[in-house]
């Protein structure tokens, strides 16, 4: 008894070893049959592995004398007794001399001749693995320790077969789930090297939303994305990208059907040639502006709570009002235009993140195959939304300093060019005030000569024109003086209307001369303004010279004053209007660039004098123009 | 024969100034700075003055205060190219701004108010 259970031990310890060794699961189980076939004298032992699947067996290790082979398949010769144990997960032992009972019989027809065996089931916790088999061509009492003990070997043997089991099928699982995230990483590549291509506002969001929706990205139907507007406190639609409707939406499925692009490639492609503008849910998505404290909308929820909403509709209820303003506009749960089945209607809701918490959210559904939205997908377009968030927040920070540096760049211009225009004033300046004094001795001298000379004399004639010309060059000494000192004013209180009527009487015999009619029309309840009286007549006569000279033929020079409000403040407008044909469309902009001239005369200094005026007393000067009837000055005053 | 001294640092403006000034019926005596002037005010005693702002040395617009501290009401026209001195307080201590041009009748208009007020 003692060395029997001694024996039972060290057998048991051997198969044990084996069992936990390191050795492969085919080879484990021939070591073990092995075993087995040594320590029991068996003629065959044989170790079947069960399929569940298809209620079947396989031979997977053997042993046996010559002659007698066990059945590869399992079904032939004890197929009936081997099904027997595996529905029972008991172990059934034949000897030769017994009476096999009444159940047995016909299964055992074909088995011929004196033999004995053994099946014990390889099974632990109710779970079933396979047969032992233990044959002798003579019979063969298993004794009751025997029993036992072969029990207890059945037990220990399901070691490997658990393991191997367990090992197939976590191979298999792994590798799909490797398999699963090898797509993803090679997904989120592709996108991010399309979202590296552009540092271009529209084109970052339209690559993002299409990547969401194309089918080799994340297959959705339609994506919408929203940014925080933290000035107006509310999210505000950007874009939304997906076909108007499932007719549409078939089509682009069988245009992008085969069509087997790099996705980056295409993504960078599609960005270039085209653009969501148009398309109804994109122009809906742009109305859309969702205050962020409403309550209860599932947009302002997610990026408040910063987690995504996989929202089945029919399973959690109403989790929107109607009076939403997505609703409203893109028809996301009730729009009767989209006939959504309300029951299977699904969409998701993803925050977009950047640096410092959410940015804003991505709506996507399947409004039109109606495809459930998977946990899985949820964590992609989640994993996803983490790069995209960036790419448009790192967009949105290069905007800001690429207009920051445009308009540090128009700043600088505009000093670059007042300081130009002062270093040209200060010059001219110089160089009029020493030219001055020369001219005014030539031509008083001048003047003195043609006074001595006799009528008739044809020298008078030519002092006739030194006097004149002088009077030119002196006429553009003033303009450059004018120009460089318009900004230098003294300011007294002054009746405009007074300046102007002085200054039309100053000028009613050469517009009479020319045929040209002056309407005035001045409001005598205007305020007196403090203003610099003879830069604002400077402007006047300028402004009235130049309709004098663009009405050549005649025509009318309409003079108005009249009281005015603008961005809450008060001023006194003057409108200096002529027929003269106005100013042709290509040279308006240039107006008022000093030097700037289409007469063939003057130096073009005027209309620059009047800026600087007006400028110099905060004022505004507007044109009308109206090519091929005339132009109107308006100058604006402030009160 | 009314009295006037004309002040300028340019000797054809100072001749242009007396010839024109002459023709007109007034005495004319001229100075080529400022110093000069208020010397000239002494011995010549002139009923006007015509005083060109940019001179160097002791400018017009100096003289200017100058003449007033010895007399307070002596009409003085301070004629300049132009007007950059026009906003400049000291200046109006003058009875007269006028910007030189080439036709003096400006200037001999406001001779002869002032001359004629006095």
């Amino acid at each position: 008894m003692n060395s029997f259970v001694q024996r039972e031990c060290e057998i048991l310890g051997k198969i044990i070893r084996v069992s936990y060794s390191t050795l492969e699961f085919d080879a484990c189980l021939s070591r073990i049959v092995g075993i087995l076939a040594e320590a029991f004298s068996t003629d065959l032992c044989a170790l079947y592995a069960f399929h569940e699947d298809s209620n079947s067996f396989t031979l997977t290790a053997s042993s046996y004398r010559d002659g007698i082979e066990a059945d590869s398949s399992g079904s032939s010769r004890w197929g009936g007794l081997m099904g027997k144990v595996a529905r029972s997960h008991r172990a059934l032992f034949l000897a030769g001399d017994d009476q096999p009972d009444s159940n047995l019989k016909g299964m055992m027809k074909e088995l011929t001749g004196p033999f004995s065996l053994a099946l014990i089931p390889i099974a632990d916790d109710g779970f079933f693995y396979g047969i032992l088999l233990l044959y002798y061509c003579q019979p063969r009492r298993f004794e009751d320790e025997e029993r036992e003990f072969l029990l207890i070997v059945g037990r220990e043997i399901s070691g490997p077969f658990r393991s191997s089991q367990f090992a197939r099928i976590d191979a298999t699982r792994l590798a799909e789930e490797k398999d699963r995230q090898a797509n993803q990483l090679s997904l989120l590549y592709e996108i991010n090297n399309a979202l590296l291509s552009t540092m271009k506002f529209e084109q970052i969001l339209h690559i993002i939303l299409t990547a969401i929706t194309i089918g080799d990205g994340m297959g959705f139907n339609r994506a919408m994305l929203f940014l925080s507007d933290e000035r107006r406190n509310c999210l505000t639609g950007m874009m939304g990208v997906g076909p108007d409707n499932a007719e549409e939406a078939g089509n682009i499925w069988k245009k992008f059907e085969g069509k087997r692009d790099k996705l980056s490639e295409m993504l960078s492609s599609l960005s270039h040639n085209y653009s969501p503008k148009g398309t109804n849910l994109d122009e809906r998505v742009r109305r859309v502006s969702i205050p962020l404290e409403k309550e209860g909308c599932i947009l302002v929820r997610t990026v408040r709570e910063q987690k995504p909403f996989n929202v089945d509709y029919g399973r959690d209820g109403l989790t929107c009002r109607e009076d939403c303003e997505l609703n409203k506009e893109i028809n996301c749960i009730l729009g009767s235009e989209s006939k959504v089945d309300l029951v299977s209607y699904r969409f998701a809701t993803v925050p977009l993140w950047g640096r410092e918490g959410t940015i804003g959210v991505i709506v996507v559904d399947n409004l039109y195959n109606q495809r459930p939205i998977t946990e899985d997908d949820i964590q992609l377009l989640t994993m996803f939304t983490r790069q995209a968030g960036l790419a448009i927040e790192n967009c949105i920070l290069y905007k800001y300093l690429t207009d920051a540096h445009l308009e540090l760049k128009a700043t600088q211009e505009t000093l670059l060019q007042s300081e130009k225009l002062a270093a040209l004033g200060e010059m001219a300046a110089s160089v009029a005030h020493e030219i001055k004094n020369p001219l005014v001795s030539i031509g008083g001298f001048t003047r003195r000569l043609y006074k001595k000379l006799d009528n008739g004399l044809y020298e008078k004639g030519y002092a006739e024109v030194i006097i004149k010309e002088v009077n030119r060059l002196e006429g553009i000494l003033n303009d450059i003086l004018s120009f460089s000192n318009a900004s230098k004013v003294v300011f007294e209180k002054f009746d405009l209307n007074r300046i102007i009527e002085e200054t039309l009487i100053g000028m009613e015999d050469e517009l009479k001369s020319q045929g040209i009619e002056v309407e005035q029309s001045l409001d005598s309840n205007l305020p007196e303004i403090p203003c610099d009286y003879r830069q604002i007549k400077q402007v006047f006569i300028n402004l009235c010279s130049n309709s004098r000279d663009a009405m050549a033929g005649g025509g009318r020079l309409t003079v108005k004053s009249f009281p005015l409000s603008q961005e809450g403040r008060d001023y006194i407008g003057i409108e200096i209007g002529d027929t003269g044909g106005g100013i042709p469309f290509e040279v308006l902009h240039n107006i008022f660039n000093p030097f700037f001239t289409t007469k063939g005369w003057g130096t073009g200094l005027g209309l620059a004098i009047c800026h600087r005026i007006v400028d110099g007393h905060r004022g505004v000067i507007e044109v009308d123009n109206d090519p091929g009837r005339g132009v109107t000055f308006i100058v604006k005053l402030p009160v | 024969m009314k009295k006037i001294l004309v002040v300028d640092d340019e000797e054809n403006i100072r001749l242009l100034y007396k010839e024109e000034l002459e023709e007109e019926g007034y005495t004319v005596d001229v100075a080529i700075n400022g110093q000069e002037a208020l010397d000239k005010m002494n011995t010549f005693k002139p009923d006007l003055i015509t005083l060109d702002i940019k001179m160097p040395g002791m400018d017009g617009v100096e003289t200017l205060r100058r003449i007033r501290e010895v007399q307070r009401n002596l009409p003085v026209i301070l004629c300049s190219a132009y007007g950059e001195y026009k906003q400049d307080l000291t200046t109006w201590a003058s009875d007269a701004y006028v910007i030189k041009t080439s036709d003096l009748n400006e200037l001999k208009g406001t001779i002869r108010i002032l001359l004629l007020n006095d």
